[in-house]
């Protein structure tokens, strides 16, 4: 038998050891558990809204209700449940359900629970600002990352990959996207899948966005040289001098380019025209004179070295 | 092959030949074709970017940076190419002491373009005696050096921003891009309507001038291209601009009456 205080020694370690497990492994069985929760929970969720062509009217738009399976599964949140973010969704039918505005409102203020340190960028930002707004309707959260699709931002199928970003923003800011930056060497070396070539978010930010007439911008006229110092090599000042995104029209900003392209545009027109004029009188003369006696034609047409007889 | 077969077939007839393209203008050729392939294909998908065929090329480059760079090889070695020529025409002219061009602009010219137009028309019944190069060829060689000027140097501009912005606006440079991208659109429709019709459509070369290959073209189309520059030369028994020399393919007819 052991003494009574060896005894008690091992009976404090094995409850130590004991606890320890507990402690190290009980978080993860705890985790087991809310990830088949959440599985259990979608299972449910995707029993109706899995299938393809669910959809309701709203405000006399069909609404689609259908959520891939497949997309939300490897998407960043795809082990997360639905009533997650959905949080007013508990029953069913959904007496609680939003729509509209409210429904895009609600979803996004849930965003912060795990996202706490993106949302105080975010409420600085001009999208931010606008937001808090009433009535107001401006880049959400998922405006820009997504809904059931919010990959990272190195991921191909991601909004804000690279070479989609330049869409995803030119969803709202579509005249400036198609008629300005899309005819800019960067908007074309990005649409095509460069890397390199500065897409919106590399010059205006993303989550601290500011329009150009905040001095805190990086697109304010006097930070504009340093912006594009973050590729270029150094911050030039003429870098300012002028609009990166001018329209290409007979007035304004984008006057310089716009004669420069008609006159090239008028130059090849009559060049190529001319020279078009030209062949064909010359075929038109070769083709009178074919199967003449004409002098001038060339009879040595097939005698010429290279010319199998 | 057939050019063999060719020549032992008619041995009867003498084959005299003229040089018109030393190695040094060949190579000049092929780096200025090569490479003007090369641009354009990496260069036109920037432009028509909203095409699908722009696309798959953009992907087989390598995407929008794998265009730049492809580009940027290409402009390089155009570049070495044309200051190649200049460096050789020059050097040549200095060491030869001959300083006639033989591209520069005649009246001559002017006038065989109006009797070439004129005979088209059915208005002459003779066409002209073209010189060393007929206005076409003027044409097409001086404008590789309006593209070089255009596109090469807007090309550079664009290349080096940062240099380009010390002294410019960003106003020039964007000109500049348009203006880079609409001349070279104007190069390409040049060189694939005009300059493939003159060497390869044109009904007495097709399937093409091999000029460009051996540097040489026979008497019987020297007087039919460049029957002036042949008069030229049989009267005064001198070659044009030392560039041209006389040879005979077939040896059994070396001693023929004709030219050395």
């Amino acid at each position: 038998m052991c003494p009574k205080n060896r005894r008690t020694l091992l009976a404090m370690v094995l409850t130590i050891i004991i606890y320890l497990t507990f402690l190290i492994f009980g978080s993860a069985v705890y985790a087991e558990d809310s990830l088949a929760k959440a599985a259990r929970i979608n299972e449910g969720c995707l029993r109706c809204h899995g299938a393809q062509g669910l959809k309701t009217k709203f405000d006399g738009n069909t609404v689609s209700l259908y959520v891939d399976e497949e997309k939300y599964k490897v998407s960043m949140h795809g082990t997360m449940a639905c009533t997650y973010c959905h949080t007013n969704i508990s029953d069913y039918p959904h007496t609680k359900a939003l729509t509209g505005k409210a429904l895009v409102d609600q979803v996004n203020s849930e965003c912060r629970r795990c996202h706490q340190d993106v949302t105080s960028l975010y409420k600085t930002s001009i999208h931010g600002q606008l937001n808090k707004k009433k009535g107001q309707l401006n880049a959400y959260c998922s405006d820009c990352h997504g809904i059931h699709n919010i990959y990272k931002k190195e991921d191909l199928k991601a909004t804000i990959y690279h070479s989609n970003v330049i869409k995803t923003c030119g969803k709202c800011h579509e005249e400036i996207y198609e008629k300005a930056y899309m005819e800019s060497f960067h908007g074309k070396s990005v649409f095509l899948g460069g890397k390199k070539a500065a897409s919106c978010v590399s010059c205006h930010g993303s989550h601290t966005i500011l329009g150009p007439a905040n001095p805190a911008s990086t697109v304010y006229k006097d930070n504009i040289p340093e912006t594009c110092a973050k590729c270029h090599l150094y911050p030039l000042e003429n870098f300012k001098e002028g609009k990166e995104h001018f329209f290409l029209e007979p007035k304004g900003d984008g006057a310089p380019m716009f004669w420069t392209l008609m006159f090239f545009t008028w130059l090849t027109i009559i060049v190529v025209t001319t020279l078009i004029i030209h062949m064909e009188l010359e075929l038109y003369r070769k083709l009178k004179n074919a199967g003449t006696t004409d002098v001038n034609r060339r009879k040595d047409v097939n005698t010429d070295k290279n010319y199998p007889v | 092959m057939i050019s063999m077969s060719l020549v032992k077939e008619s041995s009867s007839n003498t084959q005299v030949k003229y040089q018109r393209w030393n190695i040094h203008h060949r190579i000049v050729h092929f780096g200025i074709l090569s490479t003007f392939t090369l641009c354009a294909l990496t260069g036109l998908p920037l432009k028509f970017h909203y095409k699908g065929w722009a696309q798959v090329l953009a992907k087989f480059f390598g995407g929008g940076d794998g265009l730049l760079q492809w580009h940027l090889v290409g402009a390089v070695i155009l570049f070495i190419v044309c200051a190649y020529h200049l460096v050789y025409s020059i050097s040549y002219a200095v060491i030869k002491k001959d300083f006639s061009v033989g591209t520069r602009p005649t009246f001559k010219m002017g006038r065989d373009m109006v009797q070439n137009i004129k005979y088209f028309l059915g208005k002459v019944e003779e066409p002209p005696k073209f010189d060393r190069y007929t206005y076409k060829e003027f044409l097409d060689y001086w404008a590789v050096f309006w593209g070089m000027a255009i596109i090469g140097g807007s090309g550079l501009m664009m290349w080096l921003p940062e240099w380009t912005m010390k002294y410019f606006p960003r106003w020039v440079l964007d000109s500049y891009r348009m203006g880079h991208s609409d001349e070279a659109v104007l190069a390409v429709l040049v060189i694939f309507i005009w300059h493939f019709y003159n060497v390869h459509f044109n009904p007495d070369f097709f399937p093409m001038n091999y000029t460009w290959w051996d540097g040489n073209m026979s008497e019987e189309v020297m007087e039919h291209e460049h029957g002036a520059e042949l008069e030229r030369i049989k009267v005064n028994n001198e070659l044009s601009f030392g560039l041209t020399r006389m040879t005979i393919v077939d040896e059994s007819d070396i001693n023929t009456p004709g030219l050395k």
